[in-house]
């Protein structure tokens, strides 16, 4: 398998005897073991979130790891007596990762194993290799980006906003009007290469085409003068989201054809890929095309940009070879799309 | 299963992923464009809600989605491949 597909991107840690030296539960002046704080803020940097699954007091717990002023760190974190493999659930579901993507470190090999058995794609490292976490390659990232340093906060403004919308009391509309969802359209620019090709392998669902493409060939793309690559950075009143969506137009030769667009898993249900296609539409009709294509392959993740197209009256132009790839079509005689309510679309190519 | 019925029932589905009240959900506008403005998310979240409630795949059926015209039409292709025993 690809290395580069089997990248941590949460740690899940233990507490009693992990995390720290001590039980809490106990009695134990528990201590954070030597250099944890500075694992901790590496992996952080680097993109990986921490989050915690400890059969303890919830705020016994965390308020220890707050007078340790590491709380911040730990996303979801999931303190009480359910079993560790429920708190790992709940963890994935929580920040939307699969349970691939998570790994837990825990001193009892009982827990362990119950993991290993119960949830086994999660993967699972005895404490005692804590200090050697930094350096396996699976916790080191292909590329630092600048979003994978605020990945974390990322989530987070991402969380809060999942909490207003469970506190919300009204129609689904009105609460994407109450975020202020903005949305910048832009040109690509080369140094948005990187984080175009993390979102590309990153992204399993908004995945119009399901195909992984590396920063050397998303830097031909931007450098091609016939291709026009867009990206969507999306803010809203609980903060920044950053590079949340691309779409990729070949121009010539015409019709113009999307051969790519996608949005990150995190940012779906907000209009980022109704404010991409909308844009490419006007755009595409503004400078006299007719019609514009799209490819697109269906799998079983990718629902919603099925959906997405069909929403905006795509229908299939032609079917390529055989592994479920089409071609769509749409009219684009059909007047001006206008962009979605909710959505604050600032444009600049 | 009438039409009437699995009509009745997707208008209430609809009007709770919408949050609003079903009567306001008009059955026979388009349910994109011009009518609702259901945006992806939402129309994904709708198909998975009838695939649970009736255990049909309308995306695996109906591969160009025709039938998502408006509630009416999707009730009726709904109504159709459920059918009665």
């Amino acid at each position: 398998m690809d290395q580069s597909n089997n990248k941590v991107k949460c740690l899940v840690w233990d507490l009693d005897n992990t995390l720290w030296e001590g039980i809490l539960l106990e009695g134990d002046r528990v201590e954070l073991k030597p250099f944890v704080p500075e694992i901790l803020h590496a992996l952080d940097r680097r993109g990986v979130l921490h989050s915690i699954a400890s059969y303890n007091i919830p705020e016994l717990a965390l308020n220890r790891l707050g007078e340790f002023g590491i709380l911040e760190y730990f996303l979801c974190p999931q303190v009480g007596y359910e079993n560790k493999p429920q708190q790992i659930l709940a963890i994935s579901r929580c920040l939307g990762l699969r349970l691939k993507d998570l790994a837990l470190i825990d001193d009892d090999p009982f827990q362990r194993e119950q993991v290993r058995q119960v949830v086994p794609d999660v993967r699972t490292y005895p404490s005692a290799e804590y200090r050697d976490l930094t350096s396996k390659p699976e916790f080191q990232p292909t590329v630092v980006t600048p979003e994978a340093a605020s990945r974390r906060s990322l989530y987070q403004s991402s969380l809060k906003r999942d909490q207003a919308e469970r506190d919300f009391v009204g129609s689904r509309l009105s609460f994407l009007i109450s975020c202020n969802l903005r949305l910048t359209i832009r040109s690509a620019r080369v140094n948005d290469v990187e984080r175009i090709a993390e979102l590309v392998w990153r992204t399993s669902q908004l995945n119009a085409t399901a195909q992984s493409y590396d920063a050397t060939q998303v830097r031909e793309w931007v450098r091609d003068p016939n291709r026009l690559v867009l990206v969507g950075v999306l803010s809203d009143r609980f903060g920044d989201h950053g590079t949340v969506g691309v779409v990729v137009v070949r121009k010539e030769p015409r019709p113009w054809l999307i051969e790519v667009l996608l949005v990150s898993c995190r940012a779906l249900g907000r209009g980022v890929g109704e404010g991409l296609l909308t844009f490419v539409l006007n755009h595409a009709r503004d400078k006299g095309e007719q019609r514009l294509l799209a490819r697109y392959r269906r799998t079983a993740a990718n629902r919603a940009v099925q959906l997405l197209y069909r929403s905006y009256e795509f229908y299939l132009y032609t079917v390529v070879g055989d592994d479920d790839s089409r071609v769509l079509e749409c009219d684009l005689g059909r007047g001006l799309w206008p962009y979605p309510s909710w959505l604050a679309v600032e444009t600049s190519l | 299963m009438s039409q009437s019925e699995v009509e009745e029932r997707l208008q209430m589905m609809l009007a709770e992923i919408m949050g609003v009240e079903p009567a306001t959900v008009d059955r026979s506008a388009p349910l994109f464009r011009g009518g609702l403005e259901l945006d992806s998310l939402s129309a994904v979240q709708f198909l998975a809600e009838i695939e649970k409630e009736y255990g049909i795949d309308v995306a695996e059926k109906d591969l160009s989605l025709a039938c998502m015209e408006s509630l009416a039409r999707l009730a009726a292709f709904v109504a159709k491949h459920t059918g009665g025993s």
